[in-house]
Order: C-alpha cells, then structure tokens, then sequence
C-alpha cells in the first residue's frame, strides 16, 4: 500500500527531519503515529499524502512509484487518499455541507446520492443541524468533525489522520475511533498520528513511533498475544517485501 | 446539474469582476468601432475605384476647328474604351469657374471656354488608354484627355494606410486585452492557493480546476463582451445618421456589406475564444508550479 525507501525531507536549508526513512504498510493495517512535537509526524503524513515532496528517496503507493511530475496517476492516487489535517484547512466560504460534499463534487458524483451520503455522514458525526453554517461559525471541535466526514465521505482506501482527536472531547474521540475501527474493518488502511495515550490503550494497533529523524515500530506490550518489536522499520519492510 | 453552483474555488469578486467587465467593454467596444472604420475605408476606397475609374474628361480648346472636332467625334466613335460620351454645358462650366472669375468677363463672348466632354470608360487595360491618349494627341495638340488615375491612386494609398493603422490599433487592443487577462487570472490564482492546494490534495485533475476558472471568465467576458457589443451598434448607427449629408452620395458605417457586417460581428466570439484559451492556459501553466 505504501512504502518508503531512504526517504529524506528537509525544509530548505534546515538540517533534515528525517534521514532516510524505510517502511513498508500493507492494505487493510492499523497504524499510530507518535512522537514528541516538532518529531515530524506532520511532516509524514504530508509525505504520504503527496502534499510534500521528499527531497530524496521514493515513495512508492498503491504499487506505483510516486513521480510527482506525472499529474495525471498523482490526481487517481489522490482520490484513494482521505486525509484529515491538524489545521482541519476547511473552505471557509463555502457551507459545512459542501465542504464534506467537496471530494464527492470532484468525481462527477450526481447531486442527489451527494445530498443523501452527506446529510447521513454530518448526521452521524452529530452535525445535521449545522449543515448550512460556515465553517467559521463552528466550535474548534465541530471544525474537527466536519474534516473528518470530508475525509471520510469517498470512501478512501488509505485514511491519513494528524491528531484528529485534538479537538475533541474524550465522548466523541471515543465514537471517532468506533468509526475509524468500522472502516478498517471495511479494509480501509488507516494511519493515525496521535499523542492521545488513552486511545492508543483502549483500541490497540501497532504504533510507528518518530524520534530524532528515525522511525521504529512498536507493539504496545499490554497486549500479550502480539509479539513485542522494537527493531528499526527497514528490517520489516525487507520481511515485507521477501513474502 | 448547474455548473455555477458548484464554483469551489472563491473566485467572485463583485466590484472587481465589474472592474474587468467594464475594461473588457470598453476594450470590445474599441475594437468593434476601429474594425467597422477600417472596413468602411476599404468600403470607401473600393468605391472611388469603381465610380471614378470609369470616367474621364477631354478637353477641347476654343478654336479647334470643325473638321477636328468631327474627327474627334468619330474617333470616340469607333473606340472600344468608350463607352458613351457627353457634352457638358457651357453653362454649368461657367458655374464651376464663376468664383474666380469677373462677372464681366464671365458673361462676355470672348472668354475662351473650352468645350469639355465626360466620357465614360469600359474597362480595359492602362496600354489600351494610352493608346486612346496618343490618338487624341495625333489628332490635335491641344486636346488633353484626364483619367483621374493620379489623383485616385494616392486617394488609395492613403486609404490603404488608414486601413492598416486601423488593423494595427485593433489588433494592439485585443492583445492588451489577452494580457491584462492573463495578469488578472494569474493573480487570481495566487490569491485562491489555497483553495487550489485543497482541490489538489483531494484528486481533482488540473483540468477540473481549470473548469471552474473559465467558467468563472466566461461569465464576466460575456457580459463584458455583449456590453460592448451594444455600446458599439449604437455609436455606429448614430454616426451612420449624422454623417448622412442631404442629397449626396452617401457613405456611412450603414453601407458596410453584409459580408463585412459579418466579419465584424464574429470578432466579438473570437476574442472570447481568446480570452477563454487565455484563461486556460494560464491557469495550467500555474497549477504545473504547484504539488
Ligand atoms: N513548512 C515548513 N517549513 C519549515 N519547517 C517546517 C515546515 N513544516 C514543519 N517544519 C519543521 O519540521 C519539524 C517537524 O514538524 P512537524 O512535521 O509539524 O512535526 P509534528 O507534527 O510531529 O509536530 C519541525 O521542526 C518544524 O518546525
Ligand atoms: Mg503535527
């Protein structure tokens, strides 16, 4: 699903956040994403979600090397890809309703299925009655939420999340996780970067942990059942990659 | 499903959009009346040729005597350049000179008048009418022939000149049009980066974006486009009447052709496919900058 190989980013001429990054995520995992702020984890994901170029390395998605020249597969690997930001990035000129109707809008989806899969999905995550509100009209909270029903409304097959819980209230962080544990169950692969300790005990997956540039896996050792690693990701990646 | 509804990237800016709707107007309008003048030019000039090129005047001093003139008579008989000849009266040769002369004099038999004839020409070639001028010579010294030819071919030339700087006016506008557009539309894109970025990063295609830009210009070019379109059918039927003297042979903006009238009416559409090509292709270019 997604692999990286040496990957390095720097920031202009700011020595590099990460120097060369291997992992490998197969289709249909469950990933945190931690690490001390400033570690990187936005960074990552913006990587991952070809919003950011490294500046060396490949990374490789959905089977196919990234080449950001080649606009028209970067568009089509784009339309796999929900993503749900920290600074949530919502329009805010236009209604809570088109801002979750917005990647739907981009496929040449017709209006009427747009207004039912997106009146259900701001009804689920408690927004029905907001749905003609400006974004700047809404709590930091119901912000989070309405980036969440736009990431989610295409149905992706890969969910970038960074910090989605940040916002919100351990109640609805708690329903959240229900719904990103339902789309993985759907096949879904979802990464999640997150401080949230809470949510990383009560719903176990592995955690990519980023420190200094370098990223390791870990398996949180309350759960015997899964052996516990701390071995650098490129070891797993090659295991991955001899199946 | 309606396009305009689903305008994602915040493109409407009403005072500016009327800002740029007026230039496209006042640009439109501009160019309609200049290409309607250069075509009324070549109107005109190819009128002069055809109504002035087929006539010519022989003038036959006082005392010629008879036996020339019958001479004259049957030599513009019997050419095939002459299609029909006439005396022009004495009386309205007197008319023509009146004001430089003393009424005295004017009226005295003495004045030596010369007869002048009009004659009109079939076409034929310039050896032809140099011939007939020789013959005439032969005949009689005195007897001049004037074709008009001189003064008609600088009439032309300068016709010919007006006609080209009106070509290069009007092409100058339009191209001072396709730029400002294409300024307007790159800034457009700056100030809209974000949204843009957004559109991007959720899979829609450079030509989807690019959609929502023409359709946004197409709106206000053609609003600004039928605009001026009115303004300038209603400056040239205005000086079509005014510049309509009584009783006179009239060239006005009304005489244009209807092939020419046609030529002037597509223009409008043409500088819309420009502009619209514009918008395009200056959108792609910036978005190529972008992730
Ligand atoms: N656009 C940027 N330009 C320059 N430096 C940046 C930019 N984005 C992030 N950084 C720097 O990169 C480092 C990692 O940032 P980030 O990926 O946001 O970390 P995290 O999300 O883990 O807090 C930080 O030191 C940050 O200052
Ligand atoms: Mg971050």
């Amino acid at each position: 699903m997604i692999s990286f190989e040496e990957v390095g980013l720097r920031y202009g001429t700011q020595p590099e956040i990460f120097s060369g990054v291997n992992f490998t995520l197969s289709q249909g995992s469950f990933y945190y994403l931690s690490g001390p702020s400033g570690a990187g984890k936005t960074s990552l994901i913006k990587l991952s979600s070809l919003t950011q170029r490294p500046t060396r390395g490949f990374i490789r998605m959905f089977g196919q090397v990234i080449e950001h020249h080649d606009r028209k597969s970067l568009t089509s690997i784009r339309q796999k890809i929900g993503i749900v930001f920290q600074d949530f990035r919502l329009l805010n000129h236009l209604s809570v309703f088109e801002n979750v109707a917005l990647p739907l809008r981009i496929k040449n989806i017709a209006s009427s299925s747009i207004r039912q899969n997106v009146e259900e999905l701001l009804d689920w995550v408690g927004l029905g009655n907001r749905m003609h509100y400006q974004p700047l009209m809404l709590s930091g909270g119901e912000q989070q939420r309405v980036s969440i029903a736009r990431a989610i409304i295409a149905q992706p097959h890969l969910l970038l999340a960074d910090e989605p819980t940040g916002n919100l209230d351990p109640e609805i962080s708690e329903k959240l996780l229900k719904l990103f544990t339902q789309l993985h169950r759907m096949g879904t692969t979802i990464v999640i970067a997150t401080h949230n300790e809470h949510i990383i005990k009560t719903h176990p997956h592995p955690i990519l942990h980023l420190d200094n540039g370098i990223l390791t896996e870990r398996i949180l050792p309350t759960f015997p059942d899964l052996r516990l690693k701390t071995s650098p990701l490129s070891d797993i990646s090659d295991t991955i990659k001899n199946l | 499903m309606n396009p305009f509804l689903h305008q994602i990237i915040p493109l409407k800016d009403t005072s500016q959009d009327r800002i740029l709707m007026a230039m496209i107007a006042l640009m439109m309008c501009s160019i309609l009346m200049i290409m309607a003048s250069a075509l009324f030019l070549s109107n005109l000039s190819a009128h002069w040729h055809k109504s002035v090129s087929h006539i010519a005047t022989i003038e036959i001093p006082k005392n010629t005597p008879n036996k020339t003139i019958s001479e004259l008579k049957k030599l513009l008989n019997n050419s095939s350049l002459i299609k029909d000849f006439n005396l022009i009266n004495k009386d309205r040769i007197k008319d023509i000179i009146a004001p430089w002369i003393d009424q005295s004099v004017l009226n005295s038999e003495d004045l030596p008048l010369p007869t002048l004839l009009t004659v009109s020409l079939n076409s034929g070639s310039p050896i032809e009418r140099d011939k007939l001028k020789f013959s005439l010579k032969a005949l009689d010294e005195n007897i001049k022939m004037e074709t008009h030819e001189n003064w008609l071919s600088s009439a032309f030339e300068r016709a010919q000149t007006l006609k080209t700087l009106a070509w290069i006016i009007g092409l100058s506008l339009t191209l001072t049009l396709i730029i400002s557009l294409s300024i307007l539309t790159r800034t457009r894109v700056l100030l809209n980066k974000e949204a843009i970025n957004l559109l991007h990063i959720s899979g829609a295609s450079d030509a989807y974006i690019v959609k929502q830009f023409l359709i946004y210009i197409f709106g206000v070019a053609f609003k600004g486009i039928l605009i001026g379109c009115l303004f300038a059918s209603l400056l040239l039927l205005t000086f079509s009447s005014s510049t309509t003297p009584e009783n006179s042979e009239v060239f006005t903006f009304a005489t244009l052709s209807s092939g020419h009238m046609s030529i002037l009416w597509t223009m409008p559409f043409i500088i819309l496919v420009f502009m619209l090509l514009t918008t395009s292709k200056t959108v792609t270019n910036e978005l190529r900058k972008m992730v």
